[in-house]
């Protein structure tokens, strides 16, 4: 019964702004806003069962529990009663390609892949489409915030965190150029032959791990030198490495690569360094915490790498971080990764099925991956003083069966929640019913 | 010391060359007037008659007589082989031996041969290639044939599907004399081979094409009026009475070719690949006789247990148990012969059966698997293969019993002309030393030195002769000079040094008379200053056997089914069992709360509320408290536990089927079976119009592939539009085949469907003029067989059911238009993500429909899907599944159906009904699956929470009654590979530490399939479903 409801109401919403494929980016926030009786995930582990959230110019001003304090209600211009529906800050993907890709099968439509090995300054920032149809589709189901990566090469690029409701990519740019990404070169190699993967050890990859070492000596020493008057870019690129301004991801899965990354930012004085993928992190978790690096978890909705392992392995993977202490979130990389990125609140319901302490789920999804993002001073959670940008779901966002959106938020801005699809949904739905109705 | 008259042979064995009388001959023409007698020997006449003592006398190329006591005639040169042992000459059914190899740059280009010559239109065809017409002596490969035993071998050429004849020729110096039958069997296998063609590009295609072969040569041999000439079809009829090789190497293989074997007539001999005994059951099954070859696995370096993960559970058990399959045939009563295929060092042949003898296998039984067996098989057991008069003389000696430890071959003998191999024993340089050298002797013991290396040392007075050779290497003499000897063998030639005084060295080289008594040795020394001496040996003790630490003989692993990790000794058994107070989701009336569920006999056998179990009946009871219990899901499209998913190299493939290449070892079998789900349609591929058969299975994990097949399921194929089967995304080179364009896709169709009519009118006219035939009158020639018009035409009959792979909306109203006016339904329309456009349409055609949950945006044709098609579709009444097409997918298809209830508030009951009564609907299955109702399978799952949730698991998944997957279970098997795979590792280190070599870890992931996955000879094509 309160589904039908539920879904009527989204869909008004899509009807008023009538057949246009792109819902329009909301303006700034002019009215002070108070949810009341929130059933509010904080994103930092903890929960208000009965919360007021207030907040003013995108920013919040209120997070209070309503059971021990009082809120004059009057005080606000708009009073939005929850009723005991879910609030959460808004989920964040990392390492995403969404806005770089539209149809996975257009060529020209593919702005993921840059030609060549070494490209640090190559920037993910520049070519984030704001107007993909993709991303509407995905912000509707809590994802609100994205690091648009791109991919390819051993250091693909720089990447940065974008939010997802924006005329261009200027205004989308939360954190521009927050972390470059170094794809760890597999010590065991996969190839295909006579219809089977073969796996071995790779021939090159000391030649490989020596250019690595070698590109960043060189990138270290330019930054340590005073300017000349040649402009290396791709060293320019790579400076805040080594002072701590920007982060190094390292997407590496086995735990040879994973012992060797590892090696590699003791060696290099790599300030802060994130690991990305990680199937075998549990592995090296104690070389991980001695170095304080947290982990992009391979997604959670992935086979087991081996025959031998655990069926639902990439499932196990959170828990089995989360009782390591490491911090981790959540992220989708992988066979259609971009149209998957909306379901990315149910990969870590999945991980709650498999023993992640639900808030744990929540706090992957946003605080932790704030954090790890180093945006967590503005996002991540429900805190006076951080961004106004968060949902209300009239069920638990994390299972599929109840994840629907009543409200988002992006910086107080109230954005729309219909997508192309709801309105594909609509215009079908009125077809059949005038039919029926004759 | 036995003297070594071999070695007189070998010196004359060079002149035995006796031309062949049509040969023109440059110098005197020598005539063949051999005649021996081979004395005083242990004869294996044949493996079961042994005759001590006994004599064989061969004269120019054939046995004369065996036996004891018999008479010698005057002319023979008498050979004493006292204390030796006389075998028949070995027998290999499985060569390649003297065929030229041909490479073809052209791999997989062309498209089809019309018409270029006589023969047969796929040249992976190729029955009428006579290999007696080719083979050529190879001198190199005769020897290393011979040295390991072996005297005749079956040549073939191993290339192709049909691969034509073998020859079986003995392994001499003169090929023309050593031919023993010149087309002595025919060849196959599922390997293409060489072909330029692009047909067939996969096992399943192989299959198919072998099968239209077998149909189209009896059609050949049958005409009545000569419509064409077909030498490849002409060649498959005359070979027909030959043994019939497969090269399967494979233990399904074996299986899928005795499947066509049962269905054409043909009993086929199976060369295996060793991996046999993991499916004895079954092997034995065929009827076949095997021809096994025991070329053991390689050890693996387990040095570093980070990469020992990498050596898959299957490898590690093959590596232990194949040494043992010999035995596990034998016992089984499988009859086979051995072959040396395979082996990359022949000299291997011999130590590998040891192995086997020494695990299980009887020895006469070896013997009879290299001699009499394959003799027997090729039809030549009346002049090879036994010691026996009249036969050819074709016969090995050896120093010792075969397979005992030490035992090698000393000499083979081809056609009465010996070939030596080795000498007797092995010469050892130990032993009391009389040594004159340099005007003085040494008289000494030796000792061991490094290594190989023996040490005589004396401490001489310095003798003239010493201080020269003293002044010589630049060392001063004293009055007593130590006089060191170093010795080794090598080569068979003693190499080494004399040392003065443990400084200066000369070396020495030499060579070696061995005598009954002693061993003279005659050194030479090089450099300054030269000299000679001569030393002779006494007393030396024969070479000790190097003790092999007295290993306790371990027992191997248990065979697992399927071999593979998770697999189990024994596939799980029907329950009688009851689960008390769940939430029952029947999908059929609703939920019933705190229900019971009886199962018996695979059946569901009771369902209510406090339900009352007949008395008698031993029931198992379980409390299921909190559990929601729900069907079996069904994944309508699942390209899981296949070898091969596409055959697209022609616009259709209708007569290729995916239930003839089930690979039931997949590990995705079980991954989904710990998500609930338990059954699936195996589907063709998308890469044309018109795809192949599919095969709808149980998850039955452990079942060979027959056993996974849902026992009377109806027939399914597959249909694709759109941009797989224009190649809209297979790069800019791919713009040649028909269709390019849905336009093309139609016309695909309408040929095909009228042509299958037509075909089908062919057969009724033959039926209706043989009926008119009176008593006595020769019948008319019947139509060929097409395989691929007989199964379109069973859809034209409603026999057989389309699932279409789809996207665009004008492409499913064009089907449904074909299908209209050949007046058939579309069964089902997969993918479907524009459904929702044409819904209507769908459900007065009477469509169902199983697709995505959410998938979209991969490529242009999906550019419209919607998350809310499923709930459009639904709701116009259509049936509506929810289908997996991914390995990773298809092991949680709850939370997939879950996603319906969220994009179109779709009731969760129906939403469930998605993955379980839909799709067993639309597959015709739903009399018997897919929903909880007394009488139907006894597929279910027990969850630990509602099952479209999330935070749902599968704690048991049930199929016929019987426990596959529990969470408990599943935990515990991990527990027990690991120390499974512990002590194989252990035992790996200790082989190695042994001497045996070792190679790197390169485990095998299986490559999981989607629907555009091109196998075989993909050229890396991967595009979006």
């Amino acid at each position: 019964m309160i589904r039908k409801i539920v879904i009527s109401l989204a869909l008004l919403s899509a009807v008023a702004v009538q057949a246009q494929h792109r819902p329009t980016p909301a303006p700034p926030q002019s009215n002070s806003t108070l949810l009341t009786n929130c059933y509010a995930h904080l994103g930092n582990g903890t929960v208000i069962e009965n919360a007021y959230i207030a907040f003013e110019k995108g920013v919040i001003t209120l997070v209070a529990d309503a059971t021990v304090s009082r809120i004059d209600v009057s005080k606000f211009d708009k009073v939005i009663p929850i009723e005991g529906q879910h609030v959460y800050p808004g989920f964040i993907a990392p390492n995403t390609s969404l806005g770089l890709v539209e149809i996975d099968a257009i060529r020209a439509q593919n702005d993921l892949y840059e030609v060549g090995t070494f490209k640090p300054s190559v920037r993910s920032v520049i070519a984030y489409n704001a107007d993909s149809e993709i991303i509407p589709t995905v912000r509707s189901n809590g994802v609100l915030l994205g690091q648009v990566t791109p991919r390819g090469g051993i250091i693909s690029g720089s990447s940065s965190i974008m939010q997802f409701d924006a005329w261009n990519w200027e205004d989308a740019v939360v954190r521009a150029d927050d972390g470059l990404h170094l794809n760890w070169p597999q010590v065991i190699h996969r190839h295909y032959d006579k219809g089977r993967m073969l796996v071995s050890k790779v021939k090159t990859y000391e030649q490989q791990k020596r250019e690595i070492e070698l590109f960043f000596t060189d990138a270290k020493a330019y930054a340590k030198a005073p300017k000349g008057e040649l402009t290396e870019m791709r060293f320019e690129a790579m400076k805040g490495l080594f002072d701590g301004s920007k982060t190094l991801y390292v997407h590496a899965d086995e735990l040879k690569s994973i012992h060797e990354a590892v090696q590699f930012k003791r060696n290099m004085g790599i300030v802060k360094m994130v690991l990305v993928g990680g199937y075998d992190a549990p592995l090296a978790a104690s070389i991980l915490k001695e170095e304080n690096i947290s982990v992009l978890l391979r997604r959670v909705h992935d086979l087991a790498t081996l025959d031998e392992d655990d069926p639902h392995a990439s499932f196990t993977l959170a828990k089995k971080l989360y009782d390591a202490g490491i911090v981790f979130a959540f992220q989708n990389e992988g066979d259609m990764e971009r149209m998957g990125t909306r379901n990315l609140p149910f990969m870590a319901g999945t991980a709650v099925a498999h023993g992640l302490p639900y808030e744990e789920a929540v706090k992957a999804l946003t605080l932790n991956a704030a954090k790890i993002l180093g945006v967590d001073s503005q996002f991540g959670s429900l805190e006076v003083g951080k961004s106004a940008t968060l949902f209300v779901s009239y069920g638990d966002a994390l299972n599929v069966t109840t994840n629907q959106l009543r409200l988002a938020y992006i910086n107080g801005r109230g954005i729309e929640l219909s997508n192309m699809q709801t309105e594909m949904y609509l215009l079908y739905k009125k077809k059949y019913d005038k039919e029926k109705s004759k | 010391m036995k003297k070594l008259l071999f070695l007189i042979l070998l010196a004359s064995h060079s002149c035995f060359l006796f031309a062949q009388d049509t040969f023109p001959f440059n110098g005197i023409r020598p005539k063949d007037v051999s005649a021996y007698a081979l004395t005083n020997a242990t004869i294996y006449s044949t493996p079961e008659i042994k005759l001590e003592g006994a004599t064989v006398i061969v004269e120019k190329g054939k046995i004369i007589s065996v036996g004891k006591n018999i008479p010698i005639p005057k002319h023979c040169a008498i050979i004493d082989a006292s204390g030796k042992f006389i075998y028949a000459g070995f027998i290999d059914a499985f060569s390649t031996y003297g065929i030229p190899k041909k490479q073809n740059d052209n791999h997989g280009e062309e498209t089809e041969e019309t018409g270029k010559s006589i023969l047969g239109w796929n040249a992976a065809i190729h029955p009428e290639y006579n290999a007696s017409l080719q083979v050529q002596h190879n001198d190199d490969d005769a020897t290393s044939y011979r040295n390991a035993g072996i005297t005749a071998v079956c040549a073939h050429k191993a290339d192709g599907i049909s691969r034509g004849t073998g020859a079986l020729i003995a392994l001499g110096n003169e090929i023309h004399a050593d031919v023993i039958r010149a087309e002595a069997a025919a060849y196959f296998s599922f390997n293409k081979g060489n072909s330029p063609q692009q047909y067939p590009s996969s096992i399943m295609g192989s299959i198919a094409l072998l099968r239209q072969t077998y149909c189209d040569a009896s059609w050949y041999a049958n005409l009545k009026e000569s419509v064409e000439t077909n030498l490849s079809l002409r060649a498959m009829n005359v070979n027909s009475n030959l043994a019939q090789i497969f090269e399967a190497n494979d233990k399904w293989n074996i299986l899928r070719a005795d499947a066509i074997g049962d269905e054409f007539g043909v009993q086929y001999l199976f060369k295996t690949g060793g991996n046999e005994y993991q499916r004895i059951e079954e092997m034995k099954a065929t009827k076949g006789k095997f021809i096994v070859p025991v070329n053991y696995p390689q050890a693996f370096d387990v040095s570093d247990p980070a990469s020992n993960r990498y050596i898959s559970t299957a490898e590690l058990k093959h590596w232990e148990l194949a040494p043992f399959n010999l035995a596990y045939l034998n016992k089984a009563g499988i009859e086979f012969c051995i072959t040396s295929s395979g082996l990359e060092d022949k000299s291997q042949l011999l130590e590998n059966i040891r192995i086997a003898v020494e695990n299980g296998l009887p020895a006469n039984i070896a013997l009879a698997a290299l001699t009499t067996r394959p003799a027997q098989y090729l039809n030549v057991q009346h002049r090879v293969g036994s010691i026996l008069a009249g036969y050819d003389a074709n016969i090995i000696i050896t120093n010792k019993e075969l397979f005992t430890s030490e035992s090698k071959v000393l000499e083979t003998w081809v056609n009465g002309k010996p070939y030596f191999v080795s000498s007797a024993d092995a010469i050892s340089l130990e032993g009391t030393y009389a040594i004159s050298v340099l005007g003085t002797g040494i008289k000494a013991e030796s000792k061991k030195g490094k290594g190989e290396e023996i040490i005589v040392s004396s401490k001489l007075k310095t003798t003239e002769e010493l201080k020269k050779l003293h002044e010589a290497l630049g060392s001063n003499s004293k009055d007593s000079t130590l006089v060191q000897l170093k010795l080794q063998l090598k080569d068979g030639f003693p190499v080494g040094e004399i040392m003065l005084d443990s400084s200066a060295f000369t070396r020495v080289s030499g060579n070696i008379h061995p005598t009954e008594k002693e061993l003279v040795l005659d050194l030479v020394t090089f450099g300054k200053l030269s000299f000679s001496m001569r030393a002779t040996v006494t007393s030396f003790p024969k070479k000790e056997e190097v003790k092999k630490g007295e290993k306790t003989k371990s027992l191997p692993g248990e065979i697992i089914y399927p071999f593979t990790a998770y697999g189990r000794t024994s596939l799980p058994q029907q329950e009688n069992v009851v689960f008390r107070n769940a939430t029952l989701w029947t999908c059929e009336n609703g939920k019933i709360q705190e229900g019971d569920l009886w199962v018996k006999s695979g059946k569901i056998a009771g369902i209510g509320v406090d339900l009352v179990i007949p008395k008698g009946e031993v029931v198992k009871e379980i409390d299921a408290t909190g559990k929601h219990i729900s069907p079996g899901i069904i994944d309508e499209h699942s390209h899981i536990a296949l070898s091969s998913v596409n055959e697209g190299t022609q616009a259709s493939s209708a007569e290729v089927e995916e239930g003839s290449v089930i690979y039931p070892e997949d590990i995705d079998i079980y991954r989904q079976l710990s998500g609930g789900t338990t059954a699936s349609q195996l589907l063709h591929g998308s890469a044309n119009p018109i795809g192949g058969q599919s095969a709808l299975v149980k998850l039955r994990w452990g079942a060979n592939a027959e056993g996974m097949k849902i026992e009377n399921a109806p027939g399914f194929i597959k249909f694709a539009l759109g941009e797989n089967v224009k190649q809209s995304n297979w790069g800019d080179r791919a713009v040649t085949r028909f269709p390019q364009t849905r336009m093309g896709v139609e016309q695909v169709y309408y040929d095909h469907f009228y042509r299958a009519l037509e075909y089908g009118k062919t057969w009724e006219n033959y039926y209706a003029a043989c009926k008119k035939v009176k008593k006595g009158l020769p019948m008319p020639s019947a139509p060929r067989r097409d395989l691929e018009l007989e199964t379109i035409l069973e859809i034209l009959r409603k026999e057989r059911f389309i699932t279409c792979h789809s996207y665009v909306q004008s492409e499913i109203n064009m089907l449904m238009h074909v299908a209209d006016s050949f007046n058939f339904k579309i069964n089902t329309f997969t993918h479907i993500l524009e459904g929702y456009k044409v819904a209507d349409k769908m459900k007065a055609h009477g469509a169902g429909a199983s697709t995505f949950s959410d998938w979209w945006a991969y490529k242009a044709e999906v550019k419209d899907a919607i998350p809310y098609n499923a709930a459009v579709m639904y709701e116009q009444g259509i049936t509506v599944a929810i289908n997996s097409d991914d390995a990773e997918m298809g092991a949680r298809l709850n939370q997939e159906a879950g996603k319906i209830v969220k994009y179109g508030s779709v009731p969760e009951e129906e939403a469930l009904k998605m993955v379980t009564l839909n799709p067993a609907k639309l597959l015709h299955l739903d009399d018997r699956m897919g929903s909880l109702k007394v009488g139907k399978d006894a597929d279910f799952v027990v969850w630990n929470n509602q099952p479209l949730s999330i935070y749902a698991r599968a704690e048991k998944t049930y199929i016929d009654g019987a426990c596959y997957f529990n969470l408990e279970d599943d935990e515990k098997a991990r527990v027990a590979f690991a120390s499974e795979r512990e002590r194989i590792v252990q035992k790996m280190e200790e082989a190695k530490n042994g001497g045996a070599s070792t190679r790197k870890p390169q485990p095998k992931n299986p490559f999981h399939f989607h629907c555009n996955s091109m196998d075989e000879t993909s050229k890396g094509i991967f595009i979006k479903e």
